[in-house]
């Protein structure tokens, strides 16, 4: 048997092959997949900003409460918009990316090259998760921490008001910095088990169509 | 009956025209033939989406085979898929003993298509690519404006995996 044998049944068969018809009813059903995709992409993107948006919306009553009474509220002030900061850079990030690393239609060789730049990127992200991500909300917390040390109003004589403001101040940072310790495990681990290897698998395509070693 | 939106028109007409790449680079690249229907809609939904960005210097064929081998080539199972499956796979021709050996002919051609399905599905990804477009009819040119690869490397690369699949359908041969 030839290639050319292969050939002819593997084209009747696609000539014989039971197509779905093309009606109104699989255009609309693949429109709503297609929603359907846009839709968990847009829930995913606001799950992950939700968090930073309700610790800056706390933080920033914190700070509005303390002004309104008239207590110095700029660590306070600090805390809130950190969160933001981290907020804007995650919703620009993920802008960016989306445009650069649509497919587009390109050759094979060309939309494998872009998704192995979008899963680097993803890895580099997750890799400096400290830097844009820990480091903001660690300070925040911080800070809200120094708000409650500095300023928080009490009739507490000044060594126990000191002792538990501090211990107040502990009690904010302390699970806060735990949790972020948390989450950049949790990161590290995202590279390992999932970015990494789909990262070798585009990889592994990319040379078994080039034949590149 | 399809509107007259641009988008839905030049989506049918597509399917019409081409609806045989989709559905059999799907039988190519699922994993399994429980998968077929899922790597299929998630070939049409990247064909619904990609319709804006058709550029008319490709031709429909070209493009169509781009998006679903850039689809089957990255495609990883999950459990429970995001695409929901509503739109109704085609029943099986009565022709056709099992699955696997689809819609050919005579007892033989079902016989042989089932062994080349499976060793087809027995080759690397990147392979299978070149190998089913091979079978398709194309030519290294057309192959070559797919792929982005040179048409000499598309020759030396469609060598080296015709040879991977004719061990692939000596040992499913033996198999079955």
């Amino acid at each position: 048997m030839n290639f050319e044998d292969l050939q002819q049944a593997w084209q009747q068969d696609a000539k014989n092959a039971p197509l779905p018809e093309v009606n109104e009813a699989l255009v609309r059903s693949v429109q709503a997949n297609s929603r359907k995709f846009t839709r968990s992409i847009f829930w995913r993107d606001l799950r992950e900003v939700a968090a930073s948006f309700f610790v800056a919306f706390i933080f920033g009553r914190i700070a509005w409460a303390a002004q309104a009474e008239g207590t110095p509220a700029w660590p306070a002030w600090v805390a809130a918009a950190l969160p933001l900061g981290v907020a804007a850079f995650f919703l620009t990030d993920r802008w960016v990316s989306a445009r650069r690393h649509a497919p587009q239609g390109d050759d094979v060789l060309a939309e494998i090259d872009r998704a192995i730049d979008a899963v680097k990127h993803q890895i580099s992200l997750l890799r400096n998760v400290f830097w844009w991500y820990i480091l903001p909300i660690g300070l925040s917390v911080g800070f809200l921490a120094l708000q409650i040390v500095l300023y928080m109003p009490t009739e507490l004589p000044p060594h126990i008001a000191l002792a538990v403001k501090v211990g107040l101040g502990l009690l904010v940072v302390v699970p806060a910095w735990a949790f972020d310790w948390w989450v950049w495990k949790i990161n590290q681990k995202a590279i390992r088990v999932n970015l990494a290897p789909e990262l070798a698998e585009l990889e592994t395509r990319r040379q078994e169509i080039t034949g590149e070693a | 009956m399809i509107s007259n939106d641009p988008h839905e028109q030049r989506f049918a007409a597509w399917l019409e025209a081409h609806g045989a790449i989709p559905r059999q680079l799907s039988r190519a690249y699922a994993p399994e033939s429980a998968d077929e229907a899922d790597l299929h809609q998630e070939m049409l939904v990247q064909l619904w989406r990609s319709v804006p960005r058709f550029r008319a210097e490709a031709k429909p064929s070209t493009w169509i085979y781009r998006i679903c081998l850039n689809t089957g080539l990255t495609w990883r199972r999950t459990e429970g898929r995001r695409t929901a499956r509503v739109v109704a796979q085609p029943e099986p021709l009565e022709t056709a003993s099992t699955e696997e050996a689809g819609p050919a002919d005579t007892e033989e051609q079902q016989d042989l298509m089932a062994k080349l399905m499976q060793a087809v599905r027995e080759l690397p990804r990147g392979d299978r690519s070149l190998v089913v477009m091979a079978l398709d009819g194309l030519n290294y040119h057309e192959i070559s404006e797919i792929t982005g690869m040179t048409e000499n490397h598309v020759g030396v690369a469609l060598t080296r995996a015709r040879k991977k699949l004719s061990v692939a359908l000596k040992e499913v041969s033996d198999e079955l």
